[in-house]
C-alpha cells in the first residue's frame, strides 16, 4: 500500500517541534513505533511518517499537553483498553451512545447495571456505524455479537472491523492490523473501521 | 505476585538457576540462568550467562561479565565491566561503564556512559553524557541533550599507549538531538537546534536551526541552516 509520507526534517519544520520532544515522545509512546519508517535516500537512511496520521497526531499532542501529562496522553493513544466502566445512564447522560444502540445491546445480552469498557467499545461501535446509516437493527445485533465474543483476543492489538455485503447477506470481520484482505468482485467493503481509532476517540469522551 | 510472598534468589558460588518471580537477586560467582528473571532488585558479580530477560521494579546491577539473551527492564541500571545485551534497554537512568555490547535499542531518560561502548541500534533518551575511553560505536542517537566527550585524564592516555584499540573516538551514523556537543566522534548526520562540534570530529553533514560552532580541529564536510 502506497502510502503519503512526510520526511522527519519536513515534520519538524512544519510543526515546530524540535528534535527532543520528538523523541521524547516515541519513548513515551505517544507516537507509535510503526510509524517510523525509515527508508535509503541519497542522504543516507532517513526516517519517514504516515503524512496524515503523524500530523493529526502532533496536533492532538501540542493541544492536550498542558493538560494531560505525558503520560496520561500514552494512555489515550494506546490501543488498549482502560479498565473504566459505566453505568448505563451515565452513558446516555454524557451522550456517549443513544437510548436507540442501548436498546439493541440490553435486547440481545439482558439488563446490566455496568457496562464494561469491551460493552462499552461494542455499542459505541454500533451507534457509530447506525449513524452512518450503513446497517440495520439486525445487522447490528450480529455487530455486537462478533465484537463481544471475538474482540478480547486480540489482547488491545491493533485490529480492523470490517462489514461486507454480497447480494444482500451481510458478514463482519475483525482482522489484525495493518493486514491486507481482498474479497471476491461480487462482495462489497461497506465500511472498514480502525478498533484503534474508535477506542482513541472513545477515550477522549470518557475522559 | 504480592511482592511479599516472593522470596530471594541468591546464589554464592557456582550455580544454576531456571527464572521465575523474585524478590531480590543476587548472584555472586558464576552462574547460568535458565529463563526470565522478574524481581524486584537485581545485582550480579562476577559472571553470569541469562538465557532471557531481566525486569526489576528497582534496580538492575551487573559487575563483572554478563550475557543477557533478551532485554533489560528497570528504573535504574547500571553495567559496569563487559556485558552483552542482544535485545533493548528501557529505564529511567541507566549507567555503563566499561565495555558493554548492546544488540538493541536503549529508551531511558538519562544515559551516562563512560567507556568504550557499541549500541548497534536506537539509543533514545533525554539526556546522553558519553565520556570515551576507547572505541565506540553508537548507531544512532537521538534525544535534547547529547554531548560526547574525550576523557582526557591519565588512565585514558594510558590505555590508548598499552592497546592501540582503546584510542578514544567514537563513530555514528546519524545523532539528533535540541542541543549537542561532540568530541572526536566520526559521523554520518548530525542534526539539530545548536551544534557545537569539539576538536577530532569528522561529520559529513551537520544541519542546524540556531547556532553552530566549530571548533578549527574538527572536519565538517558539509554543514547548512535549516
Amino acid at each position: 500500500m502506497e502510502q503519503d509520507l512526510i520526511s522527519k526534517k519536513e515534520l519538524l519544520e512544519l510543526t515546530g517541534i524540535s528534535y527532543g520532544q520528538l523523541y521524547r515522545w516515541k519513548r513515551k509512546k505517544l507516537i507509535p513505533e510503526e510509524w517510523f519508517i525509515r527508508k535509503s535516500t541519497f542522504t543516507g537512511q532517513e526516517t519517514f511518517f504516515p503524512r496524515e496520521l503523524i500530523l493529526a497526531r502532533i496536533d492532538k499532542i501540542k493541544n492536550m499537553k498542558d493538560d494531560l501529562s505525558l503520560d496520561e496522553l500514552a494512555d489515550m493513544f494506546s490501543p488498549a483498553p482502560t479498565d473504566v466502566s459505566l453505568g448505563k445512564q451515565e452513558l446516555l447522560k454524557r451522550n456517549i451512545v443513544s437510548k436507540m444502540a442501548l436498546d439493541v445491546f440490553t435486547e440481545q445480552f439482558g439488563d446490566t447495571p455496568v457496562f464494561p469498557f469491551a460493552h462499552i467499545l461494542a455499542v459505541f461501535i454500533l451507534e457509530k456505524l447506525l449513524q452512518k446509516g450503513v446497517i440495520s437493527l439486525d445487522e447490528g445485533k450480529t455487530l455486537l455479537g462478533t465484537l463481544i465474543q471475538h474482540y478480547g483476543k486480540f489482547e488491545g492489538k491493533n485490529c480492523d472491523l470490517i462489514f461486507v455485503r454480497k447480494m444482500g447477506v451481510s458478514a463482519f470481520l475483525l482482522v489484525s492490523s495493518p493486514s491486507d484482505v481482498y474479497f471476491e468482485e461480487s462482495a462489497k467493503i461497506v465500511e472498514r473501521v480502525s478498533i484503534a481509532d474508535v477506542i482513541e476517540a472513545l477515550k477522549w469522551k470518557l475522559s | 505476585m504480592d511482592r511479599e510472598k516472593r522470596h530471594n534468589l541468591l546464589i554464592s558460588g557456582m550455580g544454576t538457576a531456571s527464572g521465575g518471580v523474585f524478590n531480590n537477586v543476587r548472584i555472586d560467582g558464576m552462574s547460568k540462568v535458565n529463563g526470565d528473571l522478574s524481581c524486584v532488585r537485581f545485582l550480579c558479580n562476577g559472571k553470569t550467562d541469562i538465557n532471557g530477560s531481566v525486569t526489576a521494579d528497582d534496580s538492575i546491577e551487573v559487575n563483572g561479565m554478563a550475557t543477557i539473551a533478551g532485554f533489560l527492564k528497570a528504573e535504574h541500571i547500571v553495567i559496569n565491566g563487559k556485558a552483552t545485551v542482544r535485545g533493548d534497554i528501557a529505564g529511567e537512568n541507566v549507567e555503563f561503564v566499561g565495555m558493554p555490547n548492546i544488540t538493541g535499542n536503549c529508551e531511558v531518560e538519562t544515559l551516562t556512559i563512560k567507556g568504550g561502548i557499541r549500541i548497534d541500534g536506537l539509543v533514545n533518551a533525554e539526556t546522553i553524557d558519553v565520556r570515551l575511553y576507547g572505541q565506540s560505536r553508537i548507531r544512532e542517537m537521538g534525544g535534547k541533550t547529547i554531548s560526547v566527550r574525550k576523557e582526557t585524564r591519565d588512565i585514558a592516555k594510558f590505555l590508548a599507549f598499552l592497546f592501540p584499540p582503546f584510542v578514544s573516538k567514537l563513530s555514528a551514523d546519524s545523532i539528533e538531538g535540541d542541543d549537542i556537543y561532540l568530541e572526536y566522534t566520526q559521523a554520518g548526520v548530525v542534526r539539530g537546534n545548536n551544534v557545537r562540534l569539539g576538536p577530532g570530529c569528522d561529520i559529513e553533514l551537520v544541519e542546524y536551526r540556531n547556532e553552530y560552532e566549530q571548533s578549527p580541529a574538527a572536519k565538517v564536510a558539509r554543514h547548512q541552516k535549516v
